[in-house]
């Protein structure tokens, strides 16, 4: 078991380092090398004292000390062997006493930078480490042992103090349930010193100096007045800033595939073709701080070439008329080629082959330069973009040499993250939380759908900047911000509050609704399962096919689940299936949102957590009912625009009145609701109702049985208390006398209809009367109306 | 004490005088880049800044002359500005290659300094 040896003489080292990095002692030791040469000069020359001698050793130490300390003792480098000794940073070293024990570094190891780090983005703070210090043996020595694996996991040069906080909380043996406490994981801590080591060496490196070819860099290369005036300078933009880092290899690829293509004969071209939000600016600007490092790898022929972004709304807006325009751009083009170290990148490239508002047509000039190669010249566009120009102009799509971008998988757009937020916090002078960026990745990975990662996570961390509250962004800030910025609802409810609401499904729909006991045990042992996690993950919360004649409470179950579990009725998404009969109603299912926000794909991007009513299916073309297939299979839906519409946070219902005939024969000839469902099932699959992989994607197919009067007396109870309820405001009270509920649901009763009527009724008695007493001053604040048969005879 | 005593040494003599030549290198290389001095010596008669009218094949006997002529004089140009540059460049490099030899040469020596300027105390040695 490792020990810490406060002897040994890296430990040494490190306290001595540490003395000396006190600016007043370092100031002292400048003082004392520039007091021995002065003493040396004024006492051997002018006093002609040989005690200046003296003064050269005092100069000598001194800037020999302080050569020292800045090479060896402030970051004591690493021992030869792998003993934690070895492997202790120096700011660990100097946190540890004689003795060390967990609750004693705890409380040092936030004085240091790494522990900050921990606090401020993982949340774990120096009380939470001491209450976890608390929990374990006194004893480093397993501790040590656990710091090293995790160094060797994530490939560190040295034991840091994050390192060994993580260890601290790892040799806890409750450390899960203690993190879990903070939606952390070990790993995520592990990860996140990897992180601020990361961050560490980013911001070293940023104050280097580059070597760039020197102040005669250009000389051989020409002026380029009109096309600076209508472009940007990506080499030059990029000279002062942080080096641009390529996370993904495919990236990295791509980037010396340009670099050979480029410098070889031939297609001097590269069309870099993926969506928006997969790098392809990032991808451009890291091959232009290639070319420019004169330590790179590049051919000579690249060497210090520029590459510089075509402004097409500047070009457009500075050109009057048409034959001005496509004289600039020639004189802009001509300037490029002359001047010999220029590659012209035309971002969204689309905008220079169209004829409209915005874009300019510039094909014709550009087709020489691309046939003869004269020009070096990239393009980016998506996916889409590429289609279209190949289709107008496929002698251009052929000449332009594809390279595809693809998007960031989960893993890599963390690591883009962790770089991007030294950015965005300078930028908006806020600190992000690991959390956030870890919400930012799922939340927009799930819910924005018109760009690709990782710009998409990018783009919520950035809009989530405006809604840190204290300067920190936090995984809550996240969801805040992609509720306000793109309109997504997010669930409200705590964990606490589903739970409870869950364990009590049941009573709280019936709160609402009467009856159908068997569906709606159903629909929340359905919900129970899939809440406890026993669901499959990758399709909706739940899907249902609710069976039954007309005015039974098919409608009214769902409004209650979307009231219960999505906290109210606004979250139901009600769809008329009867108005998709045709094949081409396809398409309005799926239109994108800014075609048609009524669509089913557009309702649910910007509504997730709701519940999906497709009333009365059966009347849904068979192509309608095919495109719902991968809907209730994967839980997702595309569309028409090609994204992915995600449906794991809804709840499906499907409503039909197919079959309600046999409903009632069956239950008359006695048969339980069990034997009832599966002979409906069976007899729907018969007829050709609906195929059997269609029903078969449902998780539950739930009967509703046609209600009696006594179900209609307690459904004009229910209706009385949403009647008073809305009275409540003016303080006023209504009770039904003796036999009116009885005599309402007669009125109301219609065995074809279900309760439907009994609405209708209700409004021309109960509710006519109460306006009218209301209207003749009858009924004041306080006041109490007792409706009677009477009154209803006179209705 | 006597333990950081002789780790200063190790670090004197090893990794540390290793440091101080690779940082010189590294000035050098500065040095060299700052003044674009491989570019000047490759590029020495390069036609200055592309200002010259492009030669064509196409182009009658006295236009051709005259590019001729155009690309002649950016030459001369170039190659003065970049001769200029070059001697500048290599009086820089020159001084800091010669401090920071004087300074490796210094640095292996320093015990040696020391010791010199106790005997030169101790025989009262005066300019």
């Amino acid at each position: 078991m490792s020990e810490f040896r406060y002897n040994s003489i890296r430990a040494k080292k490190a306290r001595l380092g540490k003395v000396l990095n006190n600016s007043g002692v370092r100031f002292s030791l400048w003082l004392l090398f520039f007091l021995g040469i002065g003493g040396f000069g004024y006492l051997i020359f002018l006093e002609k004292n040989p005690v200046g001698w003296l003064c050269t050793i005092v100069s000598m130490i001194s800037v020999a000390v302080l050569l020292w300390s800045k090479s060896d003792l402030f970051r004591v480098p690493i021992g030869k062997g792998g003993d934690i000794n070895d492997l202790l940073s120096a700011n660990v070293m100097n946190a540890l006493g004689r003795n060390p024990n967990p609750l004693q570094f705890a409380e040092k190891v936030y004085k240091t930078r790494s522990g900050k780090f921990l606090a401020v983005r993982f949340g774990i703070t120096q009380d939470f480490v001491q209450s976890v210090a608390y929990g374990i043996p006194e004893d480093m020595g397993p501790i040590f042992d656990k710091a090293c694996e995790m160094r060797a996991q994530i490939d560190a040069e040295v034991v840091s103090g994050g390192l060994i906080v993580a260890a601290i909380i790892a040799t806890h043996p409750e450390h899960e349930r203690l993190l879990n406490e903070k939606r952390l994981e070990l790993n995520d801590l592990v990860d996140g010193v990897n992180w601020y080591n990361h961050l560490y060496g980013l911001l070293k490196s940023s104050g280097e100096k580059r070597r760039d070819g020197g102040i005669a860099r250009d000389f051989s290369f020409g002026y380029t007045p009109t096309l600076s005036r209508y472009s940007v300078n990506i080499s030059e933009s990029r000279k002062h800033r942080i080096r641009t880092k390529v996370h993904m290899a495919s990236h990295r690829e791509i980037v010396e595939k340009m670099i050979e293509a480029f410098s070889k004969g031939g297609r001097q071209n590269i069309a870099l073709v993926g969506a928006e939000g997969t790098g392809r600016e990032t991808i451009v600007e890291a091959f232009a701080e290639e070319l420019m490092d004169a330590d790179a790898k590049v051919p000579s022929s690249l060497k210090y070439r520029q590459v510089v972004s075509l402004d097409a709304s500047a070009l457009i807006a500075s050109a009057g008329e048409r034959g001005e325009l496509e004289g600039l751009v020639t004189l802009v083009f001509n300037e490029a080629y002359l001047a010999k170290n220029i590659i012209l990148c035309l971002k969204n490239a689309e905008l220079f082959f169209k004829e409209e508002v915005g874009a300019v047509n510039i094909s014709n000039i550009l087709m020489p330069f691309i046939d003869s190669g004269r020009l070096r010249i990239i393009l980016t566009m998506n996916e889409q973009s590429y289609l279209e120009i190949s289709a107008k102009n496929s002698s251009l799509a052929n000449k332009l040499n594809r390279v595809l971008v693809e998007p960031a998988d989960e893993k890599q757009t963390m690591s883009i993250m962790q770089d991007e937020i030294l950015t965005l916090e300078a930028k908006y002078n806020v600190t992000y939380q690991y959390l956030a960026l870890k919400e930012a990745n799922r939340l927009s990975a799930r819910y924005i759908n018109d760009i690709e990662m990782p710009g998409k996570a990018l783009n919520l961390l950035e809009s989530a900047a405006n809604y840190a509250t204290g300067g920190l962004v936090t995984a809550e800030t996240i969801s805040v911000a992609i509720e306000k910025t793109r309109g997504v609802k997010l669930s409200s409810g705590t964990e606490d509050d589903d739970r409870e609401k869950l364990l009590n499904l049941e009573s709280l729909i019936h709160d609402r609704m009467v009856d159908q006991e068997f569906a709606v045990k159903t629909v929340s042992d359905a919900m129970r399962r899939s809440a406890a996690g026993v669901r499959n993950q990758k399709k909706p919360i739940g899907t249902f096919l609710f069976l039954g004649p007309t005015g039974v409470g098919k409608t009214e179950l769902s409004k209650s689940l979307a009231e219960v579990y999505f906290n109210g009725e606004d979250n139901l998404i009600r769809l008329d299936m009867n108005e998709f009969v045709t094949e081409t109603d396809v398409k309005r299912l799926i239109e994108e949102g800014k075609d048609n926000e009524t669509s089913l794909t557009a309702q649910v991007m910007t509504h997730p957590f709701s519940v999906i009513l497709l009333d009365e299916i059966e009347k849904a073309h068979p192509a309608v009912l095919t495109t719902l297939l991968q809907l209730l299979d994967e839980g997702v839906l595309r569309d028409a625009k090609n994204h992915e519409v995600s449906f794991k946070d809804a709840i499906v219902i499907a409503t039909s009145n197919a079959g309600a005939d046999k409903i009632r024969q069956y239950l008359d000839e006695g048969k339980d609701l069990l034997q009832v469902k599966e002979e409906l099932t069976n007899e729907l699959i018969d007829s050709g109702e609906f195929r059997p992989e269609f029903l078969n994607r449902f998780d539950e197919i739930c009967i509703f049985t046609p209600l009696g009067k006594p179900e209609l007396v307690r459904i004009v109870e229910l209706n009385m208390k949403s009647i008073n309820k809305t009275l409540e405001p003016r303080k006023i009270k209504v009770e039904l006398g003796e036999g009116v509920a009885e005599e309402l649901a007669e009125r109301g009763y219609d065995p074809k209809m279900g309760a439907r009527p009994l609405k209708r009724t209700m409004q021309k008695t109960v509710e006519n009367i109460i306006a009218k007493k209301v209207l003749e001053g009858e009924a004041e604040s306080g006041a109490v109306i007792t409706i009677t048969l009477d009154m209803l005879q006179e209705v | 004490m006597l333990m950081l005593v002789v780790s200063f040494i190790q670090w004197w003599y090893g990794r540390g005088f290793r440091e101080y030549l690779e940082r010189f290198v590294d000035r050098l290389k500065d040095a060299i880049d700052f003044f674009s001095i491989r570019l000047l010596i490759r590029n020495l008669f390069a036609p200055f800044r592309q200002i010259a009218a492009e030669e064509r094949g196409n182009l009658p006997l006295n236009l051709r002359f005259r590019a001729w002529v155009d690309l002649l004089v950016s030459r001369l140009v170039g190659a003065t500005v970049r001769f200029a540059l070059l001697i500048a460049g290599t009086i820089a490099l020159l001084f800091r290659a010669i401090t920071g030899i004087i300074l490796a040469i210094a640095w292996p020596l320093m015990p040696l300094l020391i010791v010199g300027a106790v005997i030169l105390y101790m025989r009262g040695v005066v300019f």
